[in-house]
């Protein structure tokens, strides 16, 4: 690829800057929204985890 | 009509198994189509007769600009079913809406800021598409803050679906005033299509552009609906299941 | 001896009875009810200090000032709309009560309008005057005004009763209803613009008029349904 189809006369710095800002929002997405997730479940195991602890000692106490 | 599907979708298990299942068969597709699209708006379509190569910039400003609206209107609906129906998944969706809703919005006007600077000679100009996407990222922000500001999520969801309606009715009434009020400031607004030839060649990258957005938008939404799901179920036996 | 009536009061006298109510309550608190037409006054009197005291210049701008006062002023007079109510737990009772609350709600904003927006419009000739506005221009002045303030009153009780539940509401009702209200401002200063320069106005006027009956028709749901989530 030349570098006169990346500079695109005097337009590339606009062009690429856009296309460079839509990657680096699109990247965020993707991740904040896997991070979300992933934060959500690891807080589900800790109260399953924590459920079965409190059982555990409530048979604990009764036996 | 047999609706049962509906309501067996509707149901949290159902819906997080369901969008697990489904986000990378939106995503994948979604980038493969973003990657053609882009190559093809930057190299292969030829230069705008007018606007030279600045034009190129519209393969990613009017997709965002598109689904910055598309997707407010689906979380006022989502919100709207919830309120009526008192359906906690519709909240669920709504939820999952805003911060994408909020990052296409600002991806929009940024874009829309660039391609000002060598269209107009000014990175911003009052421009009625620009000021429309600026209030709208404005009812996204006061969403956000309305959301964030209850401690109980039930009480949050219904307040933000108050706002997100009465938002919803008043878009076409803003995008309706600032074009009114725009046609009589004429004088420094320059239209971006103006008398441009568009390219007949360069339709079908922008449509599938759309498309990609729009399946784009679908993964990050199944990401932040099993959010919502597990926030909301916390007590739940199915999740369990699924977590562990 | 209890008559049928008295159970329940047609529409209009119930619309009556919250309107006389308001009005009595801030009669006994009237130097508190002073307190939005003051600060219209004091945010007017802002500007000619930060730009310039040129009347000439002024004068092309007096819309823009005036109605970015009016906003404001009936925006923060907003945050006070339903919150006495809901703390006495006056609201509580009606919302048991089993009488249409989209109704009361409206009734209150009408006598919200009267006690925040009327003032306004009756002053707004005299610092109009000191913008440099002519005589001529005072009763469209006052009209637009009393459309577009009732219209601001109408979406600021939707704020209100959205953040009323909210320990610090105010800053967050600000950021709700702003966005919202922009396109009253853009007709209203419009409207005005166009009077002062001697064009026809009754494009700006018939669009406020009907945003206003589309809103008195709306708006009390949605307070209705948002002071619900609020008390809970």
């Amino acid at each position: 690829m030349s570098m006169a189809a990346l500079q695109m006369g005097k337009y590339g710095v606009y062009v690429w800057s856009c296309y460079g800002l839509t990657l680096i929002g699109l990247l965020f997405l993707v991740f904040a929204a896997r991070r979300q997730r992933q934060h959500e479940v690891l807080q589900a195991k800790r109260r399953i985890r924590m459920a079965e602890q409190s059982q555990q000692t409530d048979m604990e106490v009764r036996s | 009509m047999n609706w049962v599907w509906f309501h067996k979708l509707a149901s949290p298990p159902t819906a997080y198994a369901f969008a697990r299942a489904l986000r990378p068969w939106l995503l994948w597709p979604s980038i493969l189509m973003m990657l053609w699209a882009s190559y093809a708006g930057l190299f292969v379509v030829p230069p705008d007769y007018q606007q030279l190569d600045a034009y190129r910039i519209i393969f990613v400003h009017v997709p965002a600009a598109s689904m910055s609206l598309m997707v407010y209107s689906m979380m006022a609906i989502a919100a709207g079913i919830g309120l009526i129906w008192h359906m906690k998944l519709a909240h669920a969706v709504a939820a999952a809406c805003v911060l994408p809703g909020t990052v296409f919005t600002v991806l929009a006007l940024a874009t829309g800021a660039i391609w000002g600077k060598p269209m107009w000679g000014a990175w911003w100009a009052w421009d009625p598409r620009l000021t429309t996407e600026l209030i709208l990222l404005f009812l996204y922000l006061g969403y956000m803050a309305l959301r964030a500001s209850f401690d109980d999520i039930g009480r949050a969801d219904r307040a933000s679906a108050v706002l997100a309606l009465v938002g919803l009715v008043n878009i076409p009434i803003i995008k309706y005033s600032v074009v009114w009020w725009n046609s009589l400031h004429q004088g420094k607004t320059l239209s971006m299509f103006g008398k441009s030839s568009i390219d007949p060649t360069m339709v079908a990258p922008l449509l599938v552009m759309l498309l990609a957005f729009l399946m784009f938008f679908g993964a990050i939404l199944c990401d932040g609906l099993c959010a919502q799901i597990l926030r909301r179920e916390r007590h739940a036996q199915w999740l369990l299941k699924q977590v562990s | 001896m209890t008559t049928p009536a008295m159970h329940s009061p047609s529409p209009f006298s119930q619309f009556a009875l919250v309107l006389r109510r308001d009005l009595r309550l801030a009669a006994r608190r009237w130097d508190q009810m002073l307190q939005p037409l003051v600060f219209f006054v004091v945010v007017i009197t802002l500007f000619p200090l930060a730009i310039s005291p040129e009347l000439s210049e002024l004068r092309r701008i007096a819309p823009g000032i005036l109605w970015v006062a009016a906003m404001l002023a009936s925006l923060l007079a907003a945050d006070a709309l339903f919150r006495p109510d809901v703390e006495d737990g006056v609201m509580e009772q009606w919302v048991l009560s089993g009488q249409p609350l989209p109704w009361l709600l409206l009734a209150k904003t009408a006598g919200h309008w009267l006690l925040t927006g009327l003032p306004m419009v009756i002053v707004s000739p005299l610092v109009a005057t000191a913008l440099g506005v002519t005589s001529d221009a005072w009763l469209l002045l006052c009209v637009t005004l009393a459309l577009g303030t009732a219209l601001l009153s109408v979406l600021g009780a939707i704020g209100a009763a959205l953040t009323v539940g909210l320990r610090r509401g105010n800053m967050m009702m600000a950021l709700l209803v702003l966005p919202l209200e922009m396109p009253v401002l853009i007709f209203g200063a419009k409207a005005l613009d166009l009077g002062l320069q001697g064009d026809v106005v009754i494009g700006p006027l018939s669009l406020l008029t009907a945003m206003l009956l589309l809103s008195v028709v709306l708006a009390p749901f949605a307070m209705a349904a948002a002071i619900r989530i609020s008390i809970e």
